[in-house]
């Protein structure tokens, strides 16, 4: 059964909708900024993973912030693209954190993270063919279904090629979209990773992918490594978003034609709130540019 | 070519192995290009996690033992969730039986305490059967712990440990609040709350003290414990 992103019954409440502006991952280091100030920010993000401890100080930050932002949900070890059974457990949980806060978008990875049940605690990429793609639509309407609410696919790095024959990602995608009434979480800087890593076309990517059904995008920064002596685009969210990704996602609004909630992650490396915020600003006057 | 799911199995035995190769790729990578580059974001993906809660061990052994041993351990103990807080329960073991950390024989009681602290920090805001709040752990040991677990915080400033004139510890761990608080136990104190932590009666728990250090008066154990928020009396 696919969710329809206008199922009425689905709707997000009013007071905790994204709004179409620019907002900031919460993380531990920026917990007291929070706690003592109400920083200036349209919106925050949530890693689901880190609100499963049983208590402690995070629930108590958490319950602030949910009282003072609009709170999304962003999740990194669902695994939709494995091939072992959906983790119960896990979705028990992301279903427990998604009733005590109500977020307004829920979000994963198209990736898997997990194989016979273990995890490598990495977002992973998989084959896009015909039969991965029944496999993920399967899991994300039975995700939705138990959720009872749809959910955001994100868009990963990818640091290999298979050689097997595969649709490109965009179709993959908007089939999931079609197929599930999921949204989609357009990452920009995955996207010029993965463009200048396997030599996706940037432009042909953004003028097919389903654009309606892009609820959220993510900008980071990647590091250029090297390895074995060829340089390759990691996606290490280390840095502050690079010029080049500033341009395509300026690009991409175009394209999309609207103000799109625009969240900055940074996960190592973390700067004081303000870097944070400054990177904000930044998207939110590309924002402002649209109309 | 393997299936799809297949193929995820000899990825992870790639990534996991020494020398491995991720099979049926193309592309302008090769494969010991991407394989390398996924192996080593999977591997320190999980040394970074396991600094988080090891920073102690992280400054007593240095960044590049450190590195080893998390490579090593995250290679032999699989991570059975998809939570990565917790991950890295078998720390302690592990450090006590690894070639390159078994000889310093306090470092498995630091990283018992450190996990302990880790667990206090993310505990229920409940009371146990015993009375005690959930955050409540007790870590004993023949090294002096706190001191230094303390050294460890403020490397720079604090003068060198003599672990031989400081002698054993008991190290009690708990979460009241937003903050994990330790201090250091006196015999009689420690048994008190080892005895409530294996679940036996206030009784019990008061003979053991006195037992442990003759002439205390555990009542003001419990009077302090619940005036500190971590001790709450059953019905």
């Amino acid at each position: 059964m696919a969710y329809a992103a206008t199922e009425p019954s689905f709707q997000t409440l009013s007071n905790n909708a994204i709004p179409a502006a620019a907002g900031i991952g919460l993380r531990a280091c920026h917990y007291h900024a929070f706690q003592s100030g109400k920083p200036e920010i349209a919106w925050v993000e949530a890693h689901s993973e880190n609100l499963f401890a049983d208590g402690g100080l995070v629930h108590r930050v958490m319950r602030q912030v949910r009282q003072e932002y609009p709170l999304s949900l962003h999740g990194v070890s669902l695994s939709l693209g494995s091939a072992d059974p959906i983790n119960m457990d896990y979705l028990h949980k992301l279903r427990q954190v998604i009733t005590r806060y109500e977020p307004g978008l829920v979000s994963e990875h198209l990736c898997w993270v997990s194989s016979r049940g273990r995890y490598l605690h990495d977002l992973l990429p998989i084959p896009y063919t015909e039969a991965m793609l029944r496999h993920v639509s399967d899991r994300i309407d039975q995700v939705q279904n138990f959720l009872k609410r749809p959910i955001l696919i994100e868009n990963v790095s990818a640091y290999l090629q298979f050689a097997t024959e595969q649709m490109p990602e965009w179709a993959f995608l908007n089939a999931l979209v079609r197929n599930t009434g999921c949204g989609l979480l357009l990452d920009i800087n995955n996207l010029y990773v993965s463009s200048r890593n396997l030599g996706i076309r940037q432009e042909e990517y953004l003028a097919n992918i389903d654009g309606a059904a892009v609820q959220e995008i993510h900008l980071a920064g990647f590091s250029v490594e090297n390895a074995l002596g060829q340089d390759i685009l990691i996606d290490t969210h280390s840095q502050p978003v690079w010029p080049e990704v500033w341009s395509l996602y300026g690009q991409s609004l175009q394209v999309l034609g609207r103000k799109v909630p625009t969240l900055i992650e940074w996960d190592a490396n973390i700067p004081p709130i303000e870097r944070l915020l400054h990177e904000a600003n930044t998207a939110e006057q590309v924002l402002e540019e649209m109309p | 070519m393997s299936t799809p799911f297949s193929w995820q199995a000899s990825f992870m035995e790639a990534v996991l192995s020494e020398g491995g190769l991720i099979p049926d790729l193309d592309g302008p990578f090769s494969s010991a290009v991407s394989t390398a580059v996924y192996r080593n974001n999977i591997l320190e993906g999980f040394t970074e996690g396991l600094k988080n809660i090891y920073g102690a061990i992280f400054l007593l052994i240095g960044e590049d033992c450190f590195r080893a041993i998390a490579h090593a351990y995250a290679r032999s103990t699989p991570s059975l969730c998809g939570d990565r807080n917790a991950y890295g329960a078998r720390m302690p073991e592990f450090l006590g039986m690894h070639p390159l950390t078994r000889s310093i024989a306090y470092l498995a009681d630091v990283a018992r305490l450190e996990w302990a602290s880790h667990e206090a920090y993310l505990a229920a805001e409940e009371f146990m059967d015993s009375g005690l709040h959930t955050s409540v752990r007790l870590i004993e040991s023949d090294y002096p712990l706190l001191a230094l677990w303390q050294f460890c915080q403020h490397p720079e400033t604090d003068s060198p440990l003599d672990l031989d004139a400081l002698g054993g510890d008991r190290v009690f761990i708990c979460r009241p609040q937003e903050e994990v608080l330790m201090r250091s136990l006196p015999m009689g104190e420690a048994s008190w709350y080892r005895s409530l932590l294996e679940h036996k009666t206030l009784g019990e728990a008061t003979s053991a003290a006195v037992d442990a250090e003759p002439g205390i008066d555990p009542a003001q154990y419990l009077a302090s414990a619940q005036r500190d928020g971590i001790f709450i009396p059953k019905q």
